[in-house]
């Protein structure tokens, strides 16, 4: 956590972060379906943190990976990116490939981009579910890139109205096993505004 | 925030909305997307800075307390600190850049910021009487950037492609 990070205020973090934990249980339950092997996601931190400072909690920026990114509308407007290395990238490959056969580079992009919108969908539908909330999602994308670049390209659209973004850091144990995989939740102004008073 | 070192083989690197500058060594910026590198050098005395824009123009409302978060803010603020802590006029700097890309969203909407932070910046630029000397921008690619002050080459590593020195 860096220095400026302040923690989400007691009185709304246990609702918030209770929100959070299901968002992310429901996550990993959709991951471990998908890929057939017992998987949990759990919530490492939530915070504030000042918009231009949320790299500091993200660890290599330098890191390359896959990016799937899900733009969220309704009652909690804003973004939402999944983030894994490419070395875990290449883990979930080859655990498919046990199922399925040796996949070429289309058809195992195809695979990472049809797990990133499983994974964001099923965020998304536990959070909103859990805090009451209508959240519609935009199409997935999935952008092949360095975590800094995708990080900062989301937080360069937040920049634009407001000084503060809800940091949520993940781990995510796949069949026993620690995954470089993170996920960024950036409601808008508004958004974070109906999810703080939730 | 403002970083500055003296050191030979120190590298700083620039953050969101941060300008580092140093007379030696290296200055990175790691993970870039639709921010712009803006690097200004000068061969003597030999001094490099490196900015991080965030954003094509200042906001009411937002406290803008980095330096480099606005490219209308950043460009004469780079200028003042090169001028008032080295003592180097814009007409003895060359200026390079890269970034503006977007990865996300298409080419409108919320998140289409890179082309206008390059426009903004060729703005800024043209405001005091510069222009870039090199470029690279746009397109979907990230980069990490490295502006080696001995230099004054700015080396991009871009995602997916070869790295481009410029």
């Amino acid at each position: 956590m860096s220095p400026g990070g302040m923690a989400v205020a007691q009185a709304v973090s246990s609702r918030l972060a209770t929100a959070i934990d299901r968002a992310l249980a429901d996550c990993g339950q959709a991951i471990g379906q998908f890929v057939g092997l017992a998987t949990a996601m759990r919530t490492r931190e939530v915070l504030l943190e000042a918009v231009l400072r949320v790299p500091a909690h993200y660890g290599d920026l330098d890191v390359t990976g896959a990016a799937a990114y899900v733009g969220m509308t309704g009652d909690v407007s804003g973004h939402c990116l999944l983030f894994m290395s490419e070395t875990t990238a290449k883990a979930l490959v080859r655990v498919a490939e046990e199922t399925l056969g040796p996949l070429d580079e289309t058809l195992a992009d195809s695979l990472l981009h049809e797990f990133g919108n499983i994974a964001v969908s099923a965020f998304m539908n536990g959070l909103a579910s859990a805090g009451g909330w209508r959240i519609l999602p935009t199409p997935p994308e999935l952008a092949w890139t360095v975590r800094g670049a995708a990080l900062q390209s989301l937080l360069g659209a937040m920049a634009v109205e407001t000084d503060l973004a809800l940091v949520v850091a993940a781990e995510w144990v796949l069949g026993g096993r620690d995954l470089d995989c993170g996920v960024l939740v950036l409601p808008d102004a508004r958004g974070l505004s109906v999810m703080l008073g939730a | 925030m403002i970083a500055h070192s003296e050191g030979a083989s120190i590298e700083l690197q620039a953050g969101l909305g941060e300008m580092v500058h140093a007379g030696h060594g290296r200055l990175s910026i790691h993970g870039l997307g639709s921010c712009i590198a803006l690097s200004f050098w000068c061969r003597e005395p030999r001094v490099g800075l490196l900015c991080h824009i965030v954003l094509p123009a200042s906001a009411a409302g937002l406290h803008g307390g980095e330096p480099a978060r606005f490219a209308d803010l950043a460009v004469p603020g780079a200028l003042h600190v090169l001028r008032r802590q080295y003592g180097i006029p814009p007409s003895r700097v060359s200026v390079k850049m890269t970034g503006g890309a977007t990865l996300f969203g298409g080419t409108v909407g919320a998140l289409a910021i890179g082309p206008r932070n390059v426009d903004a910046v060729n703005d800024a630029l043209r405001a005091v009487g510069l222009a870039s000397l090199a470029a690279d921008t746009g397109g979907r690619l990230g980069r990490s950037v490295l502006l080696d002050v001995a230099t004054g080459d700015l080396h991009v590593r871009r995602f997916g492609a070869e790295v481009v020195v410029l």
